[in-house]
């Protein structure tokens, strides 16, 4: 992974002091409210329900063991001893307090770790697959051209008060596990004719109060133009994003309104005045930042036998080898998925005693390395198949083992209304619902592979658009009501979920799960004929008809 | 006085910004105006004004709307009506390194003192305050980093180029 040099160190180091001055004098009431907000966002700093709440960058989801160890301490020193994965791979804390942030920040530079960009009107953390560099799909790994993205962006002098957020994601494997299909821009990896590498440019998707599928502007970016290129989107979107309206503000606006071919043509207007000039990149640069993500020393495969033989009598760790543990392009290892959805807990929390736990098996089994997926669970991506028996005994007493990876309940949920002040209505309290409704795991297995996203607001920050089962809270005369949504997808094949009618009361909603599950395994042509599949094929009426026929 | 922070000193501001609803028959001969973009063209082409005024920019008006007139201007100023509006980055930006504008670029308007390294950065050489403690604190912003990672009108080498 990338290591900090002293220019980086100085870097984050500096700003550190920048926002420590910039505290003070926000305390000193030298600095309004409305001043130090956004400064107070782009250290990652929001004022919440409860508390201020601050999300620390995982830039592209990738974390040291030492990196986590200094979460846990932090989560420890500053916080309630937990913490919580978001779905752009940051981790955030619900309970800091505003005059020790800058603390926390310099805390967290000690060990190359950062709150920067994290929030505001700038450009926010780049993320990527949690499989990158082991993906057996993989054209190559997308985690060098990510750090290039990052430091371009950090403290991009002219892009810190854009007319909102700018979500940027990478793809590099066949399968898109990154989402870039619903991000401000989103680049896919891909082999020209000649089987160079360069990026197929998608501008102008998101998710919130209108989900959008991003659309391509350019199908092959040559890798020397990557930073340009991307300046003159920014560029474009600075000076005509709209700043009237704060919903109708994204790039996604902007490109629908001018239509695809026109934005890509002002693109490629305002890239002529820079493209060459020198932010281009060359060879040695590309080379120089892959240096940082070579493969680790690999030992030699081993044989299975023990355990297949292991997985033949223990029906727990025979089940936990099917569902979270991942083939590696590597021969002889893999990828493990630590479940972060455990019934009773919140889906993507993690405590301080958890976090040093992994934070010892990475060391011990992963070559300190770990990843956060964009789906809030945690990833050890060099796992030696030979090491699985000790490692899930030592993740089951971790509570990490939970079966259920990309499954039912491996759900996305937002913090919502406990803790966000942005919700309409509590998001945590269904999921844990739903969870206790289904938990004969062996139903949710025959159920397949099935993605349900939950957001407590339009925001959508659980990304239940793309859902194949999405709910979505909403505030109906003061009242939490639940709308519940159909058909979405992430990947290559996005789509946006239908919402299925009327919202529905807390306490309905897992009736409704089971009736929408019920009406699937009646309808699909065949076992493993997944939920979305049925759905796209018999469309959204069935359902709608089981559902509410109920309530009538 | 207004006060200008300039190249790194503070000093007097001896500029007076005329509002865009206006006429030039309405000013003297004497002070230095930063005209808005219209009275700005229409002084080019009438000579009203003998005194060599500056232009300024509204968040809303880009670069191009000057012309070829930009290269008269010894003083081009971008305002800021509320700091949250971030265009006039890429306007300054747009005049040092595509439109090579090399005299002074100032910050005008309600930009706050915590942008003035990102200012500084895209090409603005003087900021424009009400007072000389608030324009004598807000020196210290100016160097809030020793060095910085991507190029900008400042520095045209990004750093990764000048390291590995």
């Amino acid at each position: 992974m990338y290591i900090y040099d002293e220019f980086d160190q100085r870097v984050i180091d500096e700003r550190v002091q920048q926002y420590r001055d910039q505290t003070q004098r926000y305390l000193a009431g030298e600095i309004s409210d409305e001043q130090f907000l956004p400064l107070r966002l782009q250290n990652g700093l929001y004022v919440q329900r409860l508390a201020p709440m601050l999300r620390i960058a995982i830039p592209y989801g990738t974390l040291s063991g030492r990196q986590l160890r200094k979460l846990a301490a932090i989560s420890r020193d500053y916080d309630k001893g937990y913490g919580h994965f978001s779905t752009r791979q940051n981790l955030q804390l619900n309970w800091p307090k505003l005059e020790e942030v800058p603390d926390i920040l310099a805390e967290l530079a000690s060990v190359q770790m950062h709150a920067i960009q994290t929030s505001g009107n700038c450009i926010r953390n780049v993320t990527t697959d949690q499989f990158a560099g082991v993906a057996a799909d993989e054209i190559e790994d997308p985690r060098p051209y990510c750090e290039i993205i990052r430091q371009w962006s950090t403290f991009h002098p002219e892009f810190a008060f854009l007319p909102r957020k700018f979500k940027i994601a990478v793809c590099a494997s066949e399968a898109d596990r990154a989402a870039v299909h619903v991000h401000d821009i989103g680049l896919e990896l891909v082999r020209n004719t000649q089987q160079e590498i360069g990026f197929r440019v998608l501008v102008g998707g998101g998710l919130g109060r209108t989900p959008i599928i991003a659309s391509e502007i350019n199908p092959f970016l040559e890798q020397q133009h990557l930073l340009t290129y991307l300046e003159a989107i920014l560029r474009v979107y600075n000076q005509n994003g709209r700043r009237d309206n704060k919903y109708k503000a994204r790039i996604k606006i902007l490109v629908k309104a001018m239509g695809v071919d026109d934005f890509r043509e002002k693109v490629e207007q305002e890239w002529l005045k820079i493209k060459d000039g020198p932010s281009t990149l060359e060879t040695s640069h590309i080379e120089h930042a892959k240096s940082f993500f070579k493969e680790p020393n690999y030992k030699e495969p081993q044989s299975d036998a023990e355990i297949d033989a292991f997985a033949a009598e223990n029906m727990a760790f025979s089940r936990w080898l099917k569902t979270n543990v991942v083939a590696s392009k590597q021969a002889g290892y893999c990828a493990v998925n630590l479940s972060l959805k455990t019934t009773g807990y919140a889906p993507g929390d993690i405590t301080d005693v958890q976090m040093d736990g992994v934070a010892e098996l990475a060391d011990k089994y992963s070559f300190g390395e770990l990843r956060i997926s964009h789906q809030q669970n945690v990833v050890l991506p060099y796992i030696r198949r030979s090491d699985l028996i000790t490692l899930w005994k030592t993740v089951t007493d971790l509570g990490l083992a939970t079966p259920n990876i990309n499954y039912l309940t491996d759900m996305i949920c937002c913090p919502g209304g406990d803790f966000c002040a942005l919700a309409n209505a509590k998001s945590i309290p269904i999921a844990e619902a739903i969870q206790r409704k289904f938990d004969n795991i062996d139903y949710v297995y025959d159920l397949g592979e099935l993605d349900l996203n939950i957001s407590g607001c339009m925001n959508a920050c659980g990304h239940h658009h793309i859902g194949n089962i999405g709910i979505l809270g909403v505030d109906k005369k003061g009242q939490e009501f639940y709308q519940v949504s159909l058909g979405g997808n992430q990947g290559k094949d996005a789509s946006i979920g239908k919402i299925l009618g009327p919202s529905f009361a807390q306490a309905e909603i897992p009736d409704v799960i089971n009736t929408l599950l019920n009406t699937y395994v009646e309808l699909r042509a065949h076992d493993n004929e997944t939920f979305l599949e049925t759905y796209r094929r018999v469309g959204i009426s069935p359902f709608k008809e089981k559902v509410y026929a109920k309530a009538s | 006085m207004p006060k200008l922070v300039k190249d790194g000193k503070v000093i007097d501001d001896n500029y007076r910004i005329v509002e865009s609803d206006n006429a030039l028959t309405k000013l003297d001969q004497e002070t230095l105006y930063l005209l808005p973009v219209d009275l700005w063209l229409e002084n080019l082409a009438t000579n009203t004004l003998k005194q060599a005024c500056g232009v300024w920019l509204d968040s809303d008006q880009p670069p191009a709307l000057l012309g070829t007139s930009l290269q008269q201007a010894e003083v081009i100023a971008i305002n800021f009506p509320a700091f949250t509006d971030g265009r006039s980055f890429s306007y300054a930006r747009e005049l040092r390194d595509t439109l090579k504008f090399s005299g002074e670029i100032r910050a005008i308007g309600n930009y706050i003192r915590d942008q003035m390294y990102y200012l500084k950065r895209c090409g603005v050489n003087s900021f424009s305050f009400n007072e000389t403690s608030a324009a004598e604190k807000a020196l210290n912003s100016l160097n809030d980093f020793s060095d910085n990672y991507q190029a900008s009108a400042d520095q045209t080498i990004p750093a990764f180029k000048r390291r590995a």
